[in-house]
């Protein structure tokens, strides 16, 4: 807790104004344009600076404290340090010890040092209209700040740590697709390799083998050759010699008119009976030749068998041979191929190794992000419900989780939109009880039996859908997508009888205004100021609502309201009344003082005053 | 049996991690029914666990399941804070008739039971404690205050053993005045059987004030409890609405003790027997009979369970029912609470620091002039 307990401001339109602002309530009233909002707006200005605030309260500081005003704030802090704060347009803003000392270390803007609430009417409105939104959630986050921010960080790693780890799981499934498809072009190599047979050694030995045979055939079917032809060159011989043997033999010694002719008849007769014998030798010789011939012949025709089924036999070795050396070739490609084949299934298991041990890190980081996001939901449900002790029983606020839902619903709607199915809104409506991680886990499963016992959609929708979902969505991206909640203020505007509880945005203007202060009001203890520059409060619910909260909790916090409605400072009692005017060209606190001493200046400005004192003074003579 | 923690535990995580094996788990679960399911729809009842009701509520197949699982769909749809689970909650309710009266008690009740169980589990989240749950969760069954009856004087303790027993009581406050007395025993001990006398508790008052005949309302929780409990578990139930205009006490007994009425007269002591009813619940479906006892000024009415009667001592004697009597006749006169406690003191006294292995249930009822 801690308190603004001074204001000074030099110079633009509120010059000279200084003020001592107590604990509890006070309430800035006077007309229009007297300076009331650049009162409030000043110390929004130097405490928190410029950057948080809406464009007309910017617009505002910077047209009414032009010319170097100068605002100076001086704070009460707990342990009872005093701080001063100076801040001009354009300038550091400086921050002075109650000894003078300047602290540089501290950044006023971020709004932890010196935490203010300022809110004006716009702002109200605005918060309530943002069903969907981070307005609504900051209210709450706010009042968590450290251990959101530390939550804040720790997601954001582990959005980090996710983005990077999808990264890697993209490539390793683009690898995983591209060696798969270098696989299946490949082919059953295996399987035709194996219908190739076994290689065999043994037709070539054989071959080798029967070759060599093939050539001593031949050698022993020239040697027979040799044989017989020498044979047959003997017997020609023999037959010569015969003939020769015959003329030699036959030679006619006697010459019939020889007187000798008697004598030598009987030697030629000698010599015809010699050629006999001679020819008797002859045919012998003849006839053995003609029985070696035959022999000859013989050994021809006995080995000519085991010729021919050598030949044979090598004939067919020849074919087998040459079709071997072309089996051979293919073989060669072929165990090529599977080796290569055998390279890329190894590279792929690893790949696939290194993969599940993404998906198994992704599933951990995945888990530890979503309950992460869960704990922010139990932080709000635990602000919430601190609030609603406070807030009262005519406003509700409540957490409902995973309702800021529209990212993931357009996710759907646009994967929907590749599938060829009718009745898109009753789809998507039974889809969105789907969570997205178990709408990822579907798609990367490709698990449609359970997609259609989910949603019940029917075998031939649910694999359309899921189809067109596998196409078009990633999952990776899907399962971590953020569905915030959704804060829900809810006014009770009935007056009796059973609630009926509206949300904030579809309330009238004066309601948004009494539904959101009772929540603003008990958000924290540090100094808070409402500027409502008009008078939008339902008076209907005011004194349930706003003016109870007001009394109640201004024993918390300093609450500081610039208002138009006379319920707030007299029933609320406020301990502190500024009334403010302007002559057009500056403004200033006309007069100060206590509820009953500004009497009649409330009656004067603000409506529906007369009717408050009235209901005070009941108040007071009952109590 | 897996321990409940464990598991619930486990599918705390699971549910993030892989939903789809989740409700794998679930099915399974519920298929085998049991105490094991009562255990986990109960103990997922805290805005944390949205995620697993969510699992719940879209896994169940048919109108079966979800006609089931209705009570607890209903009490958590009161109660619901996430988007999801409401949608698939919403979903699993559609076409289911979640209109009848009895249906929206036991829903009431099986909310206020679970919620309790709940708050207890997320207590003990870590510790797998079963005795000491139970126990507490005994504790919440009982009566938390005694709706006032003109005429009557009547309260009722049960004081546990160190191992949970199945020991139950209850006053109902019901139309015209009228007050239900219930007592019983559930057999066996632990979770199990803290689990049955939730039912048992959540169908007898969601029946009590249906407007039936007693014997007609016990027939019905008979045949709840026998369709809804495994076959071996099974509870004795005497239960009683007593009208104070009439002084009657209009009665069923379910196989319980005979509570015992001691009227002081001329003669001395006359002891009356309340026996009218039949067998115990949860086994059989059973008709049952009723009666009623009309009350005069002064009576004393004693309701107990075995654990008071069969109080055992070092020497494995029980006190008896004879002994029970016999001490009750020297308290005639004395306001109820004391009756009870001097009871239960004289059962103590016996056990003489033996251990006692049951629980004690003792009401008392004093009809005034």
């Amino acid at each position: 807790m801690w308190l603004i307990e001074k204001i000074d401001i030099s110079g633009g339109f509120l010059p000279g104004l200084s003020i001592e602002l107590p604990r509890g309530l006070t309430c800035i009233i006077g007309p229009r344009g007297s300076g009331k909002s650049t009162l409030a707006e000043a110390v929004r200005f130097a405490v928190c600076g410029l950057s948080g605030a809406p464009k007309q309260c910017v617009d505002l500081v910077q047209a009414n404290l032009a010319g170097g005003a100068l605002v100076t704030v001086t704070s009460l802090a707990e342990g009872s340090n005093r701080y001063t704060i100076k801040r001009a347009l354009k300038q550091q803003p400086i921050l002075l010890t109650s000894d003078g000392r300047a602290i540089n270390t501290v950044d006023l803007d971020r709004g932890t040092f010196l935490p203010l609430d300022a809110y004006s009417s716009p702002e109200i409105e605005a918060i309530a209209d943002e069903v969907l939104g981070q307005k609504r959630r900051n209210l709450l986050d706010e009042l968590r700040s450290e251990q959101m921010r530390s939550i804040q960080l720790s997601l954001a790693e582990s959005a980090r740590a996710l983005d990077a780890n999808a990264d890697h799981i993209r490539t390793a499934q683009r690898t995983a697709q591209d060696l798969t498809e270098q696989m299946e072009e490949l082919g059953d190599v295996r399987a035709r390799l194996s219908a190739l047979g076994p290689p065999d050694r043994e037709p070539s030995a054989d071959f080798v083998r029967l070759s060599r045979q093939q050539q001593l055939n031949q050698r022993e079917i020239a040697k027979l050759d040799t044989s017989e032809r020498d044979l047959k060159a003997l017997s020609q011989t023999v037959d010569q010699l015969r003939r020769e043997a015959q003329v030699a033999f036959k030679a006619r010694l006697a010459d019939e008119q020889s007187a000798n002719a008697k004598a030598l008849r009987r030697y030629d007769d000698r010599l015809a009976a010699s050629l006999a014998a001679v020819e008797e030798h002859t045919s012998a010789i003849t006839a053995e030749i003609d029985k070696s011939l035959d022999t000859v012949a013989q050994a021809r025709q006995s080995i000519a068998e085991a010729h021919t089924s050598h030949a044979g036999e090598l004939s067919r070795l020849t074919a087998l041979n040459q079709a071997a050396s072309e089996q051979a070739r293919v073989r060669a490609t072929l165990e090529q191929q599977v080796a290569r084949l055998q390279a890329l299934e190894e590279q792929r298991l690893q790949l696939n190794t290194e993969l599940n041990a993404l998906l198994e890190k992704r599933k951990s980081l995945k888990t530890s992000h979503i309950l992460m996001r869960d704990q922010i939901s139990a932080m709000r449900e635990e602000v919430a419900s601190e609030l609603q002790r406070e807030a009262g029983q005519r406003v509700r606020i409540r957490i409902l989780r995973n309702a800021d839902h529209l990212a993931y619903q357009q996710m759907l709607v646009d994967g929907l939109r590749g599938a060829r199915v009718r009745n898109h809104d009753e789809i998507i409506a039974t889809m969105m009880q789907l969570r997205p991680e178990q709408l990822a886990q579907l798609i990367q499963t490709n698990d449609c039996g359970s997609f259609e016992e989910l949603t019940g959609l029917g075998n031939e929708r649910s694999r359309k859908i899921l189809d067109s979902f596998r196409d078009s969505i990633d999952p990776l991206a899907l399962e971590v997508i953020a569905i915030e909640d959704r804060i829900g203020i809810e006014l009770n505007v009935s007056s009796a009888g059973k609630a009926n509880f509206k949300d904030a945005s579809d309330l009238s203007r004066g309601q948004k205004c009494t539904a959101l202060l009772p929540i603003l009001l008990a958000r924290r203890d540090s100094p808070l100021i409402i500027d409502q520059p008009e008078d939008n409060l339902d008076n209907h619910f005011i004194f349930e609502t706003v003016v109870n909260a007001v009394q109640r909790l201004k024993r918390r916090r300093q609450m500081i309201f610039i208002t138009h409605n006379a319920n707030i400072p007299v029933l609320a009692e406020a301990d502190l009344v500024l009334v403010m005017n302007s002559d057009g060209r500056i403004g200033a606190v006309e007069k100060s003082g206590t509820v009953d001493q500004c009497r009649e200046q409330i009656i004067d400005l603000l409506e529906g005053g007369r009717e408050a004192f009235e209901l005070r003074s009941k108040r007071y003579a009952t109590a | 049996m897996q321990p409940p923690e464990t598991l619930y535990e486990r599918l705390r995580r699971l549910v993030v991690e892989d939903p789809r094996e989740t409700r794998r788990a679930f099915l399974q679960l519920l298929d085998s029914g049991g105490p094991a399911l009562d255990q986990f729809l109960g103990s997922i009842s805290s805005p944390a666990d949205g995620r697993l009701r969510q699992v719940v509520a879209i896994a169940l197949r048919n109108h079966r399941d979800k006609e089931r699982l209705a009570p607890h769909l209903i009490a958590w749809q009161e109660i619901e804070t996430d988007e999801f689970t409401h949608r698939a909650i919403a979903r699993a309710l559609e076409g289911l008739d979640t209109r009848s009266a009895g249906q929206t008690a036991l829903a009431q009740e099986v909310a206020r039971l679970t919620a309790a169980m709940g708050r207890e589990m997320a207590q003990r989240e870590r510790l797998n404690r079963e005795l000491e749950i139970a126990q507490e969760v005994q504790e919440h069954f009982f009566p938390q205050r005694l709706p006032s009856v003109p005429g009557l004087d009547y309260c009722g303790r049960c004081r546990p053993a160190r191992e949970v027993g199945g020991d139950y009581y209850d006053f109902l406050e019901l139309p015209e005045g009228r007050l239900g007395i219930a007592i019983g025993d559930v057999s066996g001990k632990g979770i199990g059987a803290a689990l049955m006398m939730a039912s048992l508790q959540a169908s007898l008052r969601s029946h009590a004030s249906g407007g039936h005949s007693l014997a007609e309302l016990m027939r019905r929780v008979n045949s709840l409890m026998y369709e809804t409990s495994s076959a071996n578990r099974y509870a004795t139930l005497f239960y009683g609405e007593y009208h104070p205009a009439s002084r009657q006490l209009c009665y069923v007994n379910a196989g319980h003790n005979p509570p015992l009425i001691l009227r002081k007269s001329a003669a001395g002591c006359r002891i009356f027997r309340l026996e009218t009813g039949g067998p115990i619940i949860g086994l059989l479906p059973q008709r049952y009979e009723q009666a009623s006892f009309p009350f005069i000024a002064g009576d004393l009415a004693i309701f107990f369970t075995d654990g008071v009667s069969e109080s055992m001592n070092g020497r494995d004697e029980e006190w008896s029912e004879e002994r029970l009597i016999e001490f009750a006749k020297t308290c005639q006169g004395s306001p109820a609470f004391d009756v009870m406690n001097r009871v239960l003191a004289a059962a103590e006294k016996f056990a003489a620091g033996a251990p006692q292995h049951d629980d004690m249930t003792l009401v008392v009822l004093r009809v005034l002039d």
